[in-house]
């Protein structure tokens, strides 16, 4: 997979670029001058980390009941800031002393009983029961309302994004992979390195390599200059790996954009769009940490990592965080490959999107092979986009079905655009993309998301209800009649997800 | 060893080269010549292994291009049609970075001689960058030899080189085929061709239109000659009408004549009597490959 001599050179040239190297040194010594900013905000970071809130309309109050539901049991369901969990009398006691539930309701023949913090444990008539639940519930709501209108949110979102000065070094860090594959091609030097022996793929893998030795070298002085200042991690090398974890994800976004532009100015533009679309993924991400109901996912952010780490938390290195970035590293370098050995690409004729198509068939001759690359690849990009959106419609505080829509229009919408570029010419075929992609998709999901994410609406969603809507969109796009089709799934779909959903809740 | 059976490369609806076959043998110089666009190199970039063919293969030394793509090219030496060329690095680097790309041990580099052997040894520490542009193509021809392959494809060599160094470089080609190298040339410079090639295709339109030496293709359209007939300054006017007699036509201050037999001659003292032009003199025309070249392009028109 890699050519070493041409690793020493890409590595010297970029080791040696005295304009380069200074532009690096001037970045790395903004970061140091912003450095104490970081200090003090990870300390609000870990503060804030105990702050519920509320950021959905959703059910917010949890109260665990204990025994069959009875008709009290119904019509508290029908409040929509509760959310009831059944369980035995002994685990409900656990959650309530762990503040996980506000209270536990016994039911008893006549009505029930009602046990809150703070309320003692009695045998109350209805009313009071009634009374104590609404105090409890009252209160409850409250508190999350103070922290989404206080002022206490402020620093702690300056918490959460202060790491970043951290990670943006490497954005620097990360642009001569730009260089070393555009200069070449601008200066069509593909047609004598092509001729070389040595393959192709070697050829790209040692260009990144050499970029990726680079990175691990400049972030390990960063780390140490990081310290000269006094900030301290408590797993240095934790951290490093996750700084270049991060700069693979960037560099191989970044090959991918250079594989597919005529020259290295739009290239870099390009670059610079899709490292944005990165960090501030990142950001969107670290920012879940504010609701309760998806603040797992914000374990997935780097960010979240680093903040734990500044302050002197013995973290676990989050494992989902690196399946996540290696997935849509891999994706990247899948298709920055394939784009790489297009003959479009020597050839610097009009490089595009079909280069990309041309590429990707070519590496897999078979076209299920290709639709189950299109299936994960269609998850990649969902990752990201879907992230963004969700934090978009937390902040407007949407309603649950708004979010399950355009989620799922966006899952729907990036499998459809995967069914056409295979242009499916038979049922057969249709059937065959369909599925193929719908089980890409479903199985990098089911790996990625179902163990990991506690969000009951990501929640396992089963690997037969993408095959069954991408295969119905594919139907339309044989049919001509694409977009009633893709109408038709995403609608399926939110409604099978809701369903899930209201189960999940009851 | 090299040898092409039935290339075809179509771009989409282009077709660049339909259907060509030859065969080259070790020490010989091939030439392909052809007008631009002919598609002589996409044939050499084929060849070279960078571009795939639509159909058919081509063998080197025994290994088919298709199947073992990555052992012909440790033989083969390719100069692009336009120098390729990092312009940071210096020349001595250059070519140092190709031979470590192309594995060649330390005892065995040749940078200093390759840097002589193309003239550049006083520039090899400039950087490639602040090259003439002939200086840019010899510094890529010693690229192509950096590994001393056994083969060598020459994409229009001679291009944008003075007419000096154009002719030193044409006898180098010959002395590395003396060496004993396999060596394809292409151009489009018919008189290089007749110069350097012991086998020579012509190729029109992605196909090969003639093939041989070169004399045989020139001896071929010499039975069909040309007199070439230069009448008196005062008879102009009747110039026209005198080679339309003949089915000739007029070229500068002759009028060409084609020689089918010995009347021809008696037919063109005819009508000039007939038109009343007066004849200066009359001669053969020794073809040169310019006129095989269009001889056989028409043809195919
Ligand atoms: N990468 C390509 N994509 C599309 N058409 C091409 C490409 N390369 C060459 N061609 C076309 O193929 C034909 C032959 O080109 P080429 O081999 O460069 O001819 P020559 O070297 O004889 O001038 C031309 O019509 C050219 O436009
Ligand atoms: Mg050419």
């Amino acid at each position: 997979m890699i050519d070493w001599p041409l690793v020493k050179w890409e590595f010297l040239q970029t080791a040696t670029d005295k304009g380069f190297l200074v532009k690096v040194a001037f970045g790395m010594l903004v970061g140091l001058l912003l450095m104490p900013f970081l200090a003090s905000s990870a300390a609000s970071f870990s503060e804030g980390s105990a702050m519920p809130s509320l950021p959905f309309a959703v059910r917010l109050v949890r109260i665990a009941v204990v025994g069959d539901s009875n008709e009290f049991v119904t019509q508290l369901q029908q409040n929509t800031i509760v959310s009831l969990m059944h369980t035995d009398e002994a685990h409900a006691r656990e959650l309530l002393t762990q503040r996980v539930v506000a209270g536990i309701f016994i039911v008893t023949d006549s009505s029930g009983l009602f046990v809150g913090d703070g309320t003692p444990f009695a045998d109350f008539a209805e009313s009071q029961v009634r009374d104590a639940l609404d105090n409890v519930v009252r209160r409850e709501q409250r508190a999350g309302l103070e922290v989404i209108q206080g002022t206490s949110v402020e620093p702690f979102v300056r918490g959460l994004l202060a790491p970043f000065i951290l990670l943006t070094p490497i954005l620097l860090l990360c642009l001569p992979i730009i260089q070393s594959l555009s200069y070449d091609r601008e200066n069509h030097m593909y047609e004598v390195l092509f001729a070389v022996p040595i393959d192709r793929k070697k050829i790209f893998f040692s260009k990144i390599l050499a970029n990726l030795l680079f990175v691990g070298l400049a972030t390990l002085i960063w780390l140490f200059l990081v310290g000269l200042v006094g900030i301290f991690f408590t797993d240095v090398l934790g951290v490093w790996f996750m700084l270049v974890l991060v700069s693979l994800l960037i560099l191989s976004l970044n090959a991918l954009v250079s594989t597919l532009s005529s020259n290295a100015k739009n290239a870099t533009l390009a670059s610079s769009i899709s490292s944005t679309m990165v960090f501030s993924g990142i950001a969107v991400l670290t920012l879940l940490r504010v609701s309760p109901l998806v603040s797992r996912f914000a374990e997935l952010s780097p960010v979240t990592y680093i903040s734990y780490q500044t302050t002197g938390l013995a973290t676990a290195f989050p494992i989902p965080t690196v399946l996540v970035f290696l997935v849509i590293t891999f994706t990247a370098l899948l298709l920055a490959l394939s784009a790489f050995s297009t003959e479009k690409f020597a050839f610097s004729l009009d490089p595009g999107i079909l280069q990309l198509y041309e590429g990707v068939l070519e590496l897999l001759k078979h076209k299920w092979l290709a639709a189950l690359a299109m299936g994960f690849v269609a998850f990649s990009l969902s990752i990201p986009v879907q992230v963004m959106v969700l934090g978009t419609l937390f902040f407007l505080n949407s309603k649950l079905l708004m979010i399950l829509i355009f989620l799922i229009s966006i899952e729907e919408i990036l499998k459809f655009i995967g069914v056409r570029m295979l242009k499916p010419e038979s049922l057969q075929n249709a059937l065959l993309f369909g599925a193929f992609i719908g089980i890409g998709y479903g199985l990098s999901e089911a790996f990625l998301f179902v163990p990991y994410v506690d969000a009951f609406f990501l929640r396992s969603i089963p690997l037969f209800a993408h095959v069954l809507f991408t295969v119905l969109t594919a139907i339309g796009i044989w049919l001509k009649h694409p977009y009633p089709f893709l109408a038709a799934s995403i609608a399926l779909h939110v409604y099978y997800n809701s369903s899930l959903v209201s189960v999940v809740i009851s | 060893m090299l040898e092409a059976q039935g290339l075809v490369k179509r771009f989409g609806s282009i077709v660049a080269v339909d259907g060509v076959s030859f065969k080259a043998k070790s020490g010989q110089v091939f030439g392909i010549a052809g007008p631009n666009g002919a598609g002589k190199s996409t044939i050499v970039r084929m060849l070279a292994t960078i571009l795939s063919p639509t159909e058919g293969t081509a063998i080197v030394d025994g290994l088919d291009i298709r199947e073992n793509a990555e052992s012909v090219r440790k033989l083969l030496g390719y100069l692009p049609e336009e120098p390729r060329v990092y312009d940071y690095m210096t020349g001595e680097s250059f070519l140092e970075f190709f031979s470590d790309l192309y594995r060649v041990p330390r005892a065995e580099r040749r940078v200093r001689s390759l840097l002589e052997f193309v003239g550049l040894e006083e520039h090899a520490h400039r950087k490639i960058g602040d090259y003439s542009k002939g200086m840019k193509q010899r510094i890529s021809i010693a690229r192509a030899l950096v590994h001393d392959p056994q083969v060598l494809f020459l994409d229009e060599p001679t291009m944008g080189l003075d007419p000096a160094s154009a002719r030193e470089l044409r006898e180098k080609i010959l002395s590395m085929g003396r060496e004993g190298k396999t060596i394809l040339v292409c151009t489009h410079y018919m008189d290089e061709a007749d110069f350097l090639c012991d086998q020579l295709a012509i190729l029109h339109k992605g196909k090969i239109a003639a093939i041989g030496r070169p004399e045989e293709l020139k001896a071929k359209i010499a039975k069909k000659r040309i007199l070439a007939v230069v009448l008196k300054e005062e008879s102009k006017p009747e110039e026209k009408r005198f080679a339309s007699l003949l089915s000739g036509r007029v070229s500068g201050r002759s009028v060409l004549v084609p020689y089918h037999d010995s009347s021809t001659l008696s037919s063109v003292h005819r009508a000039a009597r007939k038109t009343g032009a007066s004849i200066v003199s009359v001669h053969h025309v020794d073809p040169s490959l310019d006129d095989v070249f269009i001889s056989v392009t028409r043809k195919r028109r």
